[in-house]
């Protein structure tokens, strides 16, 4: 839980300085995740197969939306799809603290 | 096995974040109590109920397993009818369909790595990564030219918006799930549990695995120096799993405890129950074209 806590602090003073979203590439993946819940503070949008949202993104996640090409979206707790996990988000989701997954997302399948 | 933990965290951070972990007690951070408004179980009247492991693949066959909105019969049926009803779109513009062309039937599940890996032939060929061929089948839509590509996305759209009840009890978070999560919780958190994680992790330090002191899985910087040595890492992780034998008691305690909160949720499982078929008759006729 202690890494959970530390990334989210810091990524969330990065991502208030506006640097990350700047920098941060749209990969046009069909999953796309927000740092708030209700779709707010764009974060980035990944693949399945994503065996690691990356260190600007991790444990931020806490609305997400699953477009095509994507079938669905599983999130992990952990790097290359380890720990807990969701059930399969075909739609999204507005608020994953119904699930016990806000700000818990390492790797999504 | 300190020593080897202190090792992994100065070599393999220099950010605050990492810092600040290292500063902790290494820790075990399995499955978090996600579902903690179920109430505890008594698993001991369930001492008989074990799981059964295919080490091929990477799947536990578990008692919940024929109740879960993730079983591969449950997924086809959802994706199925999404194909069927985004082909009605695209053939109202003109394009062909498609649905037909993909294979419906049950497919191999993906494999689980709730406690960590433990298929020695995935580990050998993909390392960290998921293993190819597993899950859905999907369909090559390139071959059908860019304006089929631009139009299929806003289809699925439409399609999805037609359904939108069914799909969101097919995500959940259902009485299956939240079964599920709190029996992996319990299992990884109980006495016995520990235990196996713990000979689990001797067993791949002895092999001469730098862990990470995060979960207690190999480091993540294997990866960083190659596919053979990210190879290697998988594979004494999968090996230690099978000859500690932590893999199988992780899963027959996840197994025990699902089958004492089916018994101890019935009426709710039973409701879920008759929920799930009414969305499954939904999902056979949109894909019967009813």
């Amino acid at each position: 839980m202690l890494k959970k806590i530390v990334a989210t602090a810091a990524a969330t003073a990065v991502i208030a300085s506006g640097a990350l979203l700047a920098a941060a590439p749209a990969q046009a993946a069909g999953i796309e995740t927000w740092r708030y819940k209700n779709y707010k503070t764009y974060l980035s949008s990944f693949g399945t197969g994503t065996s690691y949202v990356g260190s600007a993104f991790d444990n931020l996640t806490s609305s997400l939306k699953v477009r095509s090409p994507a079938n669905y979206a599983v999130l992990y707790q952990h790097r290359d799809y380890r720990g807990a996990k969701t059930g399969k988000f075909y739609i999204g989701a507005d608020d994953l603290s119904d699930w016990g997954f806000d700000n818990m997302t390492s790797s999504i399948g | 096995m300190n020593t080897s933990r202190t090792v992994a965290c100065l070599v393999s951070i220099g950010a605050v974040i990492g810092l600040t972990a290292c500063s902790a007690d290494a820790v075990t951070d399995g499955p978090p109590a996600t579902s903690d408004d179920l109430p505890a179980v008594d698993i001991a009247a369930f001492d008989d109920t074990s799981a059964r492991l295919d080490f091929d693949h990477a799947i536990p066959t578990l008692p919940l397993d024929d109740l879960s909105l993730s079983s591969p019969i449950f997924v086809s049926k959802v994706l199925h009818a999404l194909a069927v009803a985004a082909d009605s779109c695209m053939t109202d513009q003109g394009y062909e369909a498609v649905a037909d062309r993909i294979d419906w039937s049950p497919y191999l599940l993906e494999e689980d790595r709730t406690y960590g890996l433990w298929s020695i032939p995935y580990a050998s060929r993909s390392g960290f990564d998921l293993a190819a061929d597993t899950g859905p089948r999907t369909l090559d839509t390139l071959p059908l030219g860019i304006e089929f590509n631009k139009a299929y996305p806003v289809c699925m759209e439409e399609a999805k918006s037609s359904m939108t009840d069914e799909l969101t009890f097919a995500q959940g978070p259902d009485i299956d799930w939240r079964i599920r999560t709190e029996a992996q919780s319990r299992a990884s958190a109980s006495d016995a549990g520990e235990a196996a994680q713990a000979d689990w992790q001797t067993c791949m330090e002895d092999a001469g695995l730098v862990l990470d002191p995060d979960d207690g899985r190999p480091s993540e910087q294997y990866s960083a120096q190659g596919k053979e040595s990210e190879i290697g890492a998988a594979v004494t992780e999968a090996r230690c799993a099978q000859t500690t034998g932590a893999v199988q008691v992780l899963y027959d305690l996840q197994a025990k405890y699902e089958a004492a909160y089916m018994d101890d949720q019935a009426a709710q499982i039973q409701a879920f129950s008759d929920e799930r078929r009414k969305v499954e008759r939904f999902f056979d006729d949109v894909i019967a074209g009813r």
